[in-house]
């Protein structure tokens, strides 16, 4: 089942911490997003495997935007 | 920067910066430990002797002699009078123009010890400093301790050597409600709720000073070593031009011989510090009002705590790293875990046991900025909390509530009050430990001392000033160029930089746990390696008496 992982609030990609094909455990960090001048890390809901990177770094996202895909 | 981190891999980097936050929290403990190095040895080794030669010991060495032998004695307030001078308000000019700008301790010891396996609260006036004269910050940690003693029902033991009042700096400490006076009326009530006040004067104790002696339930005096009267001799020779001795006048042996006023008479400070141990044997034993269980260690010691603290206050946290090196067993029973997520994990709820005590858990996650989701658990969980009777431990690292368009229209305001409304009304003994930035409303939401915690203690990552320096720096900024183009000057845009860099350093500044402890804004720093026990201990000291049942008010929903 693929699990949408979404942006928590607006900011700005920092950086990406995982490619396409990574396995990935529940609470590890997959981007971080920088807004209110912090670096919030995004992490994953569920354990998984990266399907797809919807975003690269230094782009701006907006509230529930899609960043990253698990399956 | 970013080029340079790219080159390790993610798990190199963060194993790279936990080590570098390991080191800089055992440097940052190392310099907490020399700053109370100064109260515990003020005025040195001529202090010492000074008081040698009087047969008398510094005010420390008497509290351990007091406290039974084991026991640790769980000081409050020791950063008190750090730098008072430089401090902008509560100290500054009126400190400095007397040459009192550096008083580290404050000017007296307050704690909690136990002595006969009682819990009861200490006060000593620090003998070596000023000859134990009360300096407003004294008397701020007098009452400080007076009223955790009150809320705690402990017995209060004066271990009394104070020149009174220090005559310069009489404005801050005489006549208002706080100032000396409270010291006595305070006595009076909790002796008329039952809770013991006993005192063993060790020096003068003149004028006002004198009624610690004979507001006491019991008190002691020890031969040619202390003095109790309304005037001392100067004054009297003055007023009514009588020739007498301080020993004559109001030693030892006219108090509990003539006036009556004293209880007991010793010959020494040791036999003194006996006959308080004597009367404490007399308490009555207390309880723990709590479902204590064993104590189980945790799995991770305090340095995984360390690990774990990013050095930079304002750079993300994962509290579990924290949390699972408090609780017993490192086991954490977790409230609504999934909830919001991103957004609800903002803060942490849960339980845990501390050293056996049940004890609810409210902390700030991640970049600490509260968002509804986490704000709404937050209320949720302190209501349960309050319900239940379990006391709340407050990991505040919270820069504040999340701003902009979004949150206002869902709530965030409204949800943030329900969160200062809860912890407002939370009876149940609550313990606030800043652990990073407290800015804000934040500081409300998170029991900030307004919000009147049991206990409110921060660590050496704690910053404390009602935003950031950055943003302070920014607003002011905003604001003055507002004021400038306004009157039709232009701007200095040098100056400005100026001006921008000043507020941030003022905000540091003013932020610092030293600082926020030199005005006894809180209870005390407290290092990483002391974490659990102190914590623990404080609601142990909190859970003496009953837990009230909590009402909530007027929630919003």
């Amino acid at each position: 089942m693929a699990v949408e992982v979404v942006a928590p609030m607006p900011g700005t990609i920092a950086e990406i911490l995982v490619e396409v094909g990574d396995n990935v455990r529940t609470d590890e960090e997959l981007i971080i997003l920088e807004a209110m001048k912090m670096e919030n890390p995004i992490v994953a809901p569920a354990d998984g495997t990266v399907k797809e990177i919807k975003v690269a770094e230094e782009d701006k996202v907006d509230t529930n935007q899609v960043l990253l895909v698990l399956e | 920067m970013a080029e340079e981190r790219k080159k390790m891999t993610r798990a190199e980097r963060l194993e790279a910066e936990r080590e570098a936050n390991l080191k800089h929290w055992l440097e940052q403990d190392e310099l907490l430990f020399k700053h109370r190095e100064e109260s515990y040895d003020i005025g040195g080794q001529p202090q010492v002797e000074r008081l040698a030669k009087q047969k008398k010991k510094p005010v420390r060495q008497l509290i351990t002699q007091l406290v039974d032998p084991g026991e640790e004695f769980f000081e409050i307030g020791q950063d008190c009078g750090y730098d008072i001078g430089k401090v902008r308000l509560y100290g500054g000019e009126i400190y400095d123009s007397e040459k009192r700008g550096h008083i580290p301790g404050g000017g007296m010891v307050t704690g909690v010890g136990k002595v006969h396996g009682k819990d009861c609260m200490i006060f000593g006036n620090e003998n070596r400093y000023a000859a134990g004269t009360y300096f407003p910050i004294t008397l701020k940690k007098h009452m400080r301790a007076q009223a955790i003693a009150e809320a705690s029902r402990l017995p209060c033991i004066y271990i009394a050597d104070s020149g009174g009042i220090n005559l310069p700096l009489q404005v801050g400490c005489f006549a208002d409600d706080g100032h000396f006076g409270s010291m006595f009326y305070n006595m009076c009530r909790m002796s008329a709720m039952g809770i013991k006040q006993y005192t063993l004067s060790t020096g003068g104790n003149t004028a006002g000073g004198a009624y610690i002696v004979y507001l006491a339930t019991e008190s002691i005096m020890i031969e040619k070593m202390s003095f109790a009267f309304l005037a001392g001799p100067p004054m009297v020779k003055s007023a009514i031009g009588e020739t007498v001795s301080p020993e004559d006048l109001g030693g030892a042996y006219v108090h509990t011989q003539h006036s009556g006023g004293c209880d007991h008479f010793v010959r020494s400070q040791d036999e003194g510090i006996q006959k308080l141990r004597d009367i404490m044997e007399f308490e009555p034993s207390q309880s723990l009002y709590t479902d204590r269980r064993e104590t189980r260690p945790p799995k991770f010691d305090y340095k995984e705590m360390m690990r774990g603290t990013p050095v930079d206050t304002y750079k993300y946290i994962n509290i579990k790293d924290t949390i699972k090196c408090l609780a017993d067993d490192s086991y954490f029973h977790e409230y609504k875990p999934t909830y919001g997520p991103g957004r609800g994990d903002a803060i942490i709820a849960g339980k845990m046991w501390m050293k056996g005590i049940p004890v609810g858990v409210v902390a700030s996650n991640a970049s600490g900025v509260i968002y509804i989701d986490a704000a709404r658990k937050a209320t949720e969980w302190m209501i349960r909390c309050g319900n239940s009777n379990l006391p709340v431990l407050f990991l505040q690292g919270s820069p504040g509530y999340m701003v902009g368009k979004a949150e206002e229209w869902g709530g965030i305001g409204k949800y943030g009050s329900d969160m200062v409304r809860a912890c407002s009304c939370l009876k149940s003994p609550k313990v606030t430990y800043v652990i990073g930035p407290d800015h804000g409303a934040a500081n409300y939401g998170m029991c900030g001392r307004a919000f009147r915690p049991k206990f409110a203690f921060t660590n050496m990552r704690g910053r404390t000033t009602v935003m950031s320096g950055e943003t302070a720096g920014f607003i002011v900024e905003t604001v003055r160029r507002k004021n400038i183009i306004d009157k039709g000057q232009t701007v200095d845009e040098e100056d400005m930089k100026k001006f921008r860099q000043m507020m941030r350093d003022r905000y540091d500044a003013e932020g610092h746990p030293f600082y926020t402890g030199s005005i006894n804004f809180h209870d005390g720093v407290i290092a990483f390696s002391e974490a659990r026990d102190k914590l623990a201990r404080a609601f142990e000291i909190a859970l003496r008496v009953p837990v009230e049942s909590s009402d909530w008010g007027d929630l919003k929903l």
